[in-house]
This record gives C-alpha cells, structure tokens and sequence, in this order.
C-alpha cells in the first residue's frame, strides 16, 4: 500500500479522481455561523503573515526570492478563499435561515450582512488588517444575532489560535 | 501531447475495475472526511451483492450524475422506516444511510437505491 499511495498520488495529478458526495443537500435546517467566524479569522492570520514576512534584499538567491514570492502567493490565495468562505456561509444563513420576525427583533441584519459582503471583498482586494479586524466584529455581531433568533445565550471566548481574537459560541 | 496522455489515462481508467473518488462534504463523518481520496471496486459485486456494513458508491436515484457516499444499512427483505410508513425492502433493493446521520441525506429522504444504481464497494482509503 506504501508504494500504491504515491503512484495513485501521480495519477490524481494527471487524472483527478471524480468526487463522490457526501453532503446534506436537502434543507435540514443545520446553520451554524462558526465557519464564518473562522473564516474572517483566518484572514486577519493571513494578514500577520503577510505584514511579517521580508523581501528579499536586492541580489538575494534566486531560492531566496522564489521562497519569497510563494509564500506570498499562498497567503494571497489563503486569504481570498477564507474571504469567500465569509461571504458564502453568511449568505447562505442570511438567505435561508432568517425570517421577516427575526428581521422585525433585529433591524440591523440587513445592514450587518451587506457591510460584511463589503468588507470582504475588500478583504479580498487589500492587504488591510483594518478591514479584517472590521470583518471579524461584523461577523461576531452577525453570529450574535444568529444565537439570539435561537434563544441561545452566547459569550465570547479567545480563538485559542496563533491568530488571537475571539469567537461567538453558544454559553452552555 | 499531455492531452493525449490523459485521454488514454481516461480511456483506461473507465475500462478499470476500480475507480478513484475524492470526498466531498461531511455526510459519512468519522469514517470519511472531506478529501479523503478513496478506491472503489466495481468488480466486487459481479459475483456477490452488497450486504449490510458495506461502504458503497451509488448514483443518486433522483441525479444518475451525483455519485453518493453511503454505508448498505439494510437489504432486500429487511423493514425499514421511511418518511413516516414502515416499509419492507423488496428484491434488488437497499437502504442506505450516512454515517453522520444528523447531516445526510440518504434513503430516508430519496428511499432505497437500486442495485443498477450502486457503482462498486469501497476498497481503500489512500
């Protein structure tokens, strides 16, 4: 098995393997606004990053500026995707989840949502650890609202992450 | 010329008895994660049926193009529960379900699949 796994490795990379589902795709009332929340963390991490990693000095190696660029790109493409993954999973419970009585309680929804749309994308567009540390209070205050629909008491509680900040979760 | 390459690779590949799957979504948490790349034998039930425990592939009964991740939770003959009415499994039928029951849908949602529908039994995880 230990010389079959590189092997079908290699071809996964000229022939991707097809995916197989294995996901809810009835509505099953399941939300949950974690992944957000993690989401726009990651983008305030990707930021540190970013902000902490040097440019090679002019007449560097070759490796040196290689190693240079591709962390930069990864972060860059880290950063985007989690970005994304704000903006999808927000969607979904603002489109799905929510009600006209939630709306009624909580009139800043609407707005809550729009401004983390905005936020990130230019997140996505900009290197700023403003606009993410913005993202991540839009979003804390989104899940918030989510728990209280619920009737959920929530508190804050630190990441635990190399990243710091805090989450939104359920008190019990 | 890699194109050509992967042609043949593709052309082989749907003559294989096994294929190759990556998964997606949560539906067959702990058993499988998101990613998890898998081998399937096709061959395997040319000379036995799926019998319960088996991780099998099976084509979505309402999308023939989705293949779905499942675990055979009960075979023809057997009673199982779905929506609200008893219901016993007739010939060349099985139930099948996530093993993340909270987050799957499977046939207590779509009911029982079809054996023209299962594509092959899960051979390893690589």
């Amino acid at each position: 098995m230990s010389l079959l796994r590189p092997l079908l490795r290699t071809l996964d990379g000229l022939l991707p393997p097809r995916r197989v589902h294995a996901h809810c795709d009835i509505p099953c009332g399941i939300y949950d606004p974690h992944l957000a929340q993690v989401g726009a963390l990651t983008v305030i991490r990707m930021n540190q990053l970013i902000e902490a990693l040097q440019k090679p000095a002019d007449g560097a190696s070759k490796l040196d500026q290689d190693r240079y660029e591709n962390s930069l790109a990864r972060y860059v493409a880290v950063k985007e995707e989690h970005a994304e993954l704000v903006k999808r999973e927000v969607r979904v419970i603002w489109g799905d989840y929510f009600r006209p009585e939630h709306l009624e309680k909580h009139g800043n929804l609407h707005s809550t949502t729009w401004s983390i749309m905005k936020l990130a994308s230019q997140a996505r567009q900009q290197v700023n650890m403003q606009v993410a540390q913005d993202l991540v209070a839009e979003v804390q205050r989104f899940a918030e609202i989510f728990w209280d629909t619920k009737g959920v008491p929530v508190k804050r509680q630190p990441s635990n992450q190399t990243v710091g900040g805090e989450l939104v979760v359920p008190a019990n | 010329m890699l194109e050509l390459l992967r042609r043949v690779v593709r052309g082989l590949a749907a003559m294989a008895p096994v294929s190759r799957y990556v998964v997606e979504g949560s539906s067959m948490l702990p058993t499988f994660a998101p990613g998890d790349r898998i081998v399937v034998s096709r061959a395997v039930y040319l000379w036995r049926s799926p019998v319960k425990g088996d991780l099998i592939v099976c084509k979505h009964p309402f999308d023939l193009e989705r293949p779905l991740l499942k675990r055979v939770a009960a075979v023809s003959g057997e009673s199982v529960v779905i929506g609200t009415r008893n219901y016993r499994l007739g010939a060349g039928e099985w139930y099948v379900l996530g093993d993340n029951a909270d987050g799957s849908s499977d046939s207590r949602s779509f009911g029982p699949v079809e054996r023209r529908q299962i594509v092959g039994k899960v051979w390893f995880r690589y």
